[in-house]
């Protein structure tokens, strides 16, 4: 009420108010006691002031006079103060000043006192709710005040504190913690600076609290440093700090061991976490590290990829649609690739936290992604048929070549065993030897003769080996394989054409051979047909003396003696028996000549046959006879018993040709002409071989192209004159066809023999060669 | 009595040719050596006029008896008679003989190849001159022709027929190649006389080696003072040559006359050349004479040197086997009716040609041939002459166009 009265002019309506009651009153008091009304409106002015204080108070002190004076000074009932209405102003007003003003203060002091008391009352309900501990305390380390439930804190009561005070305090501290208290408390009351501890407290019943305790600053109070401040229980707080550091630390420990690069920003883009591997993968400067600035580290990183735009846009993208996940490759400037990942980072109730980025360096995956595609590549396409079977020789894998060749796909002959393409011409023996040689980890080499899916044949030579796993057992077989069909072909071409090559380098010689018997044969016969008409002429003229009985008179006889000296018949008795021994014997050499030749160029068939070895070699030193007889004498010694040899007799007959015409120009080489050196041609049974060998006495063979002399190609002789073709041939047939032996000794300026042993009988696998 | 030295290793072939050649004994002292040396051990006891040899000998084969031959005894007939074919062996051989025969050999053949250059050993006298001719291995060439020879037959993309249109430009390469395809080795067994078909016979292959490997051609030394006379020499036998191939084309139908008559209108005058390379001083001298042209120039020439131009090609053209037509035209081209022929002949052309030839440009129609009339129209050919100069009119008009190079 004092609040509506005081607000409000209304209380100025009290001091009428009041007058008229105080005149009323003494007006019926008046008679019974004198001056009531000095009291009674003096009584009206006080209540005004009391009620309504300073104004109300001094317009009834003004009033009250007036009043007065016209109620109670008859004389004067004229309005107007009189003198001693003047007098009663004066005092009427400094009472009602005076009330006023007790009133006024005396309701302050009500107002305060109930003020302080709710404030009071307020301060001690939220002390009483609150669970933290109000103290004061003073810098000789007294405790004036506790709150009382310090002892549900600590389990000491306050007046224990109170009593023991700080010290007592203090021993309960956690001896890690003192000095750090004792610090802070001394700083406090210097009044340096705020205090503001955390610390471990002994409970009571033994157990450890972290408490906070704050102070903000002292004031002076009855001559002492006074502080006031605040207790908290922190224990579960500083549980979860603790708790939360380690886990922080083990998270952090997690984020920068692990191998991708890891951002998190937040929902609004700002970054709150990067590893140490991002800063790594993506080279990002030092400064850069742990700045909130995104912008700088975004625009770092974009610098480092090789397309800007695109990165920039799967961000933007995924920023727009923040609940998608994604994932892609990126290449970066210095040639790395990585793998990005992303996806947004929800919390346990859902809500978007933000989003987390991943990057994980691939380069060296997509190396080997791209090294195997390569290789798959490469064999996939390869110019030769690659075959891949498990380890019972089933095929796993088939390359385009293979397909290509034989016309089998891989669906075809997947699961199947590549002896389907077999011909019959691998023996069991060549399969058994091929088993056995890659179960033991080694490599074999052959040749096979197969049939494709359309049924013809081609050869092809193969290259089969096992392939080992990590641990180095056999995991699989692998084939590479190539159609030697063409080139069997040109090397049977090319065997021809050294043939036919060495023929027609003979058949010069043998022309030569021949040429000479047909001359004198020839010129002889010339001269038996002169002969014979001179003689006949002779003839003639004795039956023409006898016929007409003539008798031999001297002149008859002088003049046959002339026709007989005219024709020489001396001469013809004596040349004609010889030029006719001598024809027939050039025929008869023109005759051996042409049945060497028909011997040596022996058409091969194409299996190997029993031959004579003796007989090829008398044919062959005829047919070189002008390679040889210029410069050398050849001795043969051929060993009769030699049985007969499986071979193929051609060959051996062009390979001693060789050696014979090389062994000719040895001979030349050394002696140019003067004189004639020896050939030496022998047979002989070595074993199970023949041995043929033949010797000279020419130049020998050099060191340094001992090892080169059956090399294709290889010649010490002249351009124009010999292709090197001689000797490889030889080790060619000798070698490779006959599965022989080939082999020289030499010594320079002494002369060579060469060495051929031969199988005297056929191998099962020479089988149609 | 001509004495004929045989060598051969094999005994048998010494017999044979021995028994075949009997009938000539009357007339060839035939002699028979086994090789090389017992050759050459004969020849040193006595004076031999023909050397037969097989070319594949022991110790010392036919080639290189030969080469000792020619250098001792140069005026020797060097005949090589070889069963061999084989190309390199038989061109090396080819060098230092004069004839090439190859095995087996007809003995008629023989006897006439032998007579024929017996025959030729009379045309020349004086037997310096007559050496000097049997040791020529080849009539030297224009440097410049040799080495436009060499060049095309270094480039892989010559032909045939520039190798004939350079061989045709030197007298000296020209006589060689017909020798050449006159040897049995080339095959053939008719004989060569157009310059055509011996190059064609010969081969392109052949040729380089020849030229290239085996040096078959020569040069003139390129300081010769001589030399200069030549490329004359050489505008009048091609102007000869044409001429005569137009008469004789004219005249028969037989294309190989034609070309006959060309070739040897291309050599008549080669032993002006021989001349000028062996006695450059003499010759030259008497080149310098006025009317050195003309046939009055043989009596200088005899009168110098013992022989006639004519006489020593002919010599040569016979040593190295060259067709006896082509021989017979060049040695008689001054003096056909010595040669007692009857019929058209390459001698006719060349005769007539070379006399065409020697008529200066401004000659009036009318004027006297250096021709052997009363020769002429014993072949029925005197009403020809003016018909015959007209050819000499074109080919003069032809070089003023095309001057040769």
């Amino acid at each position: 009420m004092r609040e509506v009265l005081r607000g409000s002019f209304v209380r100025y309506a009290l001091a009428p108010v009041f007058i008229g009651c105080a005149a009323v009153l003494s007006a019926l008091l008046h008679p019974l006691i004198p001056h009531s009304e000095d009291y009674l409106f003096l009584a009206a002015v006080v209540a005004s002031a009391w009620l309504g204080h300073r104004g109300p108070g001094l317009l009834a002190a003004l009033l009250a006079p007036f009043v007065l004076d016209y109620l109670f000074l008859p004389p004067l009932h004229t309005l107007g103060i009189g003198p001693e209405a003047r007098l009663r102003i004066l005092p009427f007003l400094l009472s009602a000043i005076v009330a006023a003003w007790m009133s006024s203060t005396i309701g302050r002091v009500r107002q305060t006192t109930a003020l302080l008391e709710k404030s009071e009352e307020k301060f001690r309900r939220i002390l009483a709710n609150q669970p933290d501990i109000a103290w004061t305390a003073d810098q000789n380390g007294r405790i004036l005040y506790v709150s009382p439930k310090i002892d549900r804190l600590i389990g000491y009561t306050s007046a224990e504190l109170r009593q023991g005070g700080l010290r007592f305090l203090m021993s309960r501290v956690h001896p890690a913690d003192l000095d750090r208290l004792h610090h802070a408390n001394l700083e406090l009351f210097s009044g340096r600076a705020a205090f503001d501890v955390e610390f471990r407290f002994h409970h009571q019943d033994g157990a450890w609290l972290w408490l906070h305790n704050r102070a903000m600053n002292t004031y002076q109070a009855n001559g002492l440093i006074l502080a006031d401040g605040v207790l908290s229980d922190i224990s579960q707080r500083k549980t979860f700090e603790i708790e939360l550091q380690s886990k922080t630390a083990f998270l952090e420990a997690q984020v920068n061991s692990t191998v991708d690069g890891i951002l998190v920003v937040d929902a609004s883009g700002r970054q709150i976490l990067q590893n140490r591997k991002l800063v790594e993968i993506f080279g990002l400067p030092a400064e850069l590290i742990g700045t909130p600035d995104d912008e700088l580290v975004l625009r770092h990183a974009v610098a480092a990829t090789k397309n800007p735009e695109s990165f920039l846009a799967r961000v933007r993208y995924l920023y727009a649609h923040p609940e998608q996940t994604s994932r892609d490759e990126i290449e970066l400037k210095n040639g790395s690739v990585l793998d990005r990942y992303s996806s947004p980072v929800n919390g346990k109730d859902g809500q978007y936290y933000g989003r987390i980025w991943t990057f994980r360096d691939i380069t060296e995956r997509k190396r080997r992604e791209n090294t195997l595609r390569q290789l798959s590549a490469a064999v996939e396409q390869s110019p030769v048929s690659v075959v891949i079977t498990d380890l019972d020789g089933n095929v796993t894998y088939v390359n385009r070549k293979f397909t290509d060749c034989t016309g089998y796909s891989l669906e075809d002959i997947r699961g199947k065993n590549p002896r389907i393409l077999n011909s019959g011409y691998s023996t069991p023996e060549m399969y058994r030897e091929l088993w056995t040689t890659i179960r033991n980890g080694g490599e074999w080499r052959g040749e096979f003769r197969n049939r494709k899916k359309n049924g013809e044949f081609y050869w092809e030579s193969a290259a089969i080996s096992p392939i080992l796993d990590a641990h180095g057992s056999i995991a699989s077989f692998l084939a590479v394989k190539e159609d030697i069909t063409e080139r069997r072909a040109l090397e049977a071409d090319l065997r021809q054409a050294q043939k036919l090559e060495g023929i027609g380098q003979l058949a010069a010689g043998v022309a030569h051979e021949i040429n000479t018997p047909i001359q004198f044969v020839t010129d002889n016969l010339t001269f038996l047909s002169e002969s014979w008409e001179a003689l006949f002429s002779l003839l003639e003229r004795y039956r023409g003396a006898v016929h007409t009985g003539a008798v031999l008179s001297p002149e008859l006889v002088v003049d046959l003696a002339q026709a007989e000296q005219l024709c020489d018949l001396e001469f013809i008795h004596d040349e004609v028996p010889r030029a006719i021994a001598q024809s027939l014997d050039g025929t008869r050499r023109i005759a051996k000549i042409v049945r060497a030749i028909r011997e040596f160029s022996h058409p091969d068939l194409a299996d190997k046959t029993e031959a004579d070895l003796n007989e090829g070699i008398a044919s062959t030193t005829v047919i070189a006879r002008n390679e040889w007889k210029y410069v050398a004498d050849l001795v043969t010694d051929l060993d009769s018993t030699l049985p007969p040899v499986v071979c193929y007799p051609g060959d051996i007959n062009q390979v001693v040709l060789n050696l014979i015409v090389n062994a000719a120009h040895a001979i030349k080489a050394k002696l140019n002409a003067n004189g004639k050196g020896r050939i030496v041609v022998r047979t002989r049974r070595s074993g199970a071989f023949a041995e043929i060998s033949v010797s000279d006495t020419g130049a020998g063979v050099p060191e340094a192209i001992r090892t080169r002399i059956f090399e294709p190609f290889f010649t010490t002789k002249e351009v124009g004159t010999g292709t090197g073709q001689g000797l490889a041939l030889v080790h060619t047939v000798v070698v490779k066809k006959h599965r022989g032996k080939i082999w020289f000794d030499t010594e320079l300026g002494s002369g060579s023999t060469f060495f051929i042993h031969l199988p005297i009988h056929a191998n099962s696998e020479d089988k149609a060669l | 009595m001509k004495r004929l030295l045989f060598v051969d290793d094999d005994a048998m072939v010494l017999s044979g040719l021995r028994r075949a050649l009997h009938d000539m004994r009357q007339e060839w002292d035939m002699q028979f050596a086994p090789g090389g040396q017992a050759a050459l051990d004969a020849l040193a006891l006595q004076p031999f006029d023909a050397v037969i040899t097989d070319m594949r000998m022991p110790s010392m084969d036919g080639a290189q008896l030969l080469d000792c031959i020619k250098d001792r005894y140069p005026e020797v007939v060097r005949i090589i008679l070889s069963g061999q074919s084989e190309k390199e062996a038989v061109l090396r051989s080819i060098a230092p003989a004069h004839q090439y025969l190859a095995k087996p050999c007809d003995i008629r053949e023989l006897k006439m190849r032998l007579n024929q250059a017996f025959a030729s050993r009379d045309l020349v006298r004086n037997p310096a001159i007559a050496a000097t001719i049997a040791r020529l291995r080849s009539i030297p060439s224009l440097p410049a022709i040799y080495n436009e020879l060499t060049a095309a037959l270094r480039s892989e993309m010559t032909s045939l027929g520039r190798i004939e249109e350079i061989v045709a430009k030197d007298i000296g390469m020209a006589t060689k190649i017909l020798q050449l395809a006159n040897s049995a080795f080339i095959g053939a067994h008719g004989r060569v006389s157009s310059l055509r078909q011996a190059v064609s016979l010969i081969g392109i292959e052949t040729v380089r080696t020849l030229t290239l490997s085996i040096h078959v051609f020569s040069q003139f030394d390129r300081k010769s003072a001589v030399a200069f006379h030549i490329p004359a020499l050489w505008d009048h036998s091609v102007c000869v040559a044409t001429i005569a191939q137009r008469i004789a084309a004219s005249e028969t139908a037989d294309k190989s006359m034609a070309e006959e008559c060309f070739s040897a209108g291309l050599l008549h005058d080669a032993g002006k050349i021989v001349l000028l390379a062996e006695k450059p001083r003499e010759y030259s001298e008497i080149l310098s004479q006025p009317n050195s042209d003309t046939s009055s120039i043989e009596a200088f020439e005899i009168a110098a040197l013992g022989c006639s131009h004519a006489q020593l090609g002919a010599y040569l053209m016979s040593m190295w086997g060259l067709p006896s037509s082509l021989v017979h035209a060049v040695a008689f081209h001054h003096r056909p009716s010595d040669a007692r022929e009857t019929g058209f002949s390459p001698l006719t052309a060349v005769h007539c040609a070379d006399a065409l030839s020697h008529l200066p440009s401004d000659a009036a129609p009318d004027s006297i041939l250096p021709i052997d009339e009363t020769w002429l129209a014993s072949l029925n050919l005197a009403g020809k002459v003016t018909e015959w100069r007209t050819f000499l009119d074109d080919f003069r008009l032809a070089a003023a166009e095309n001057p040769p190079a």
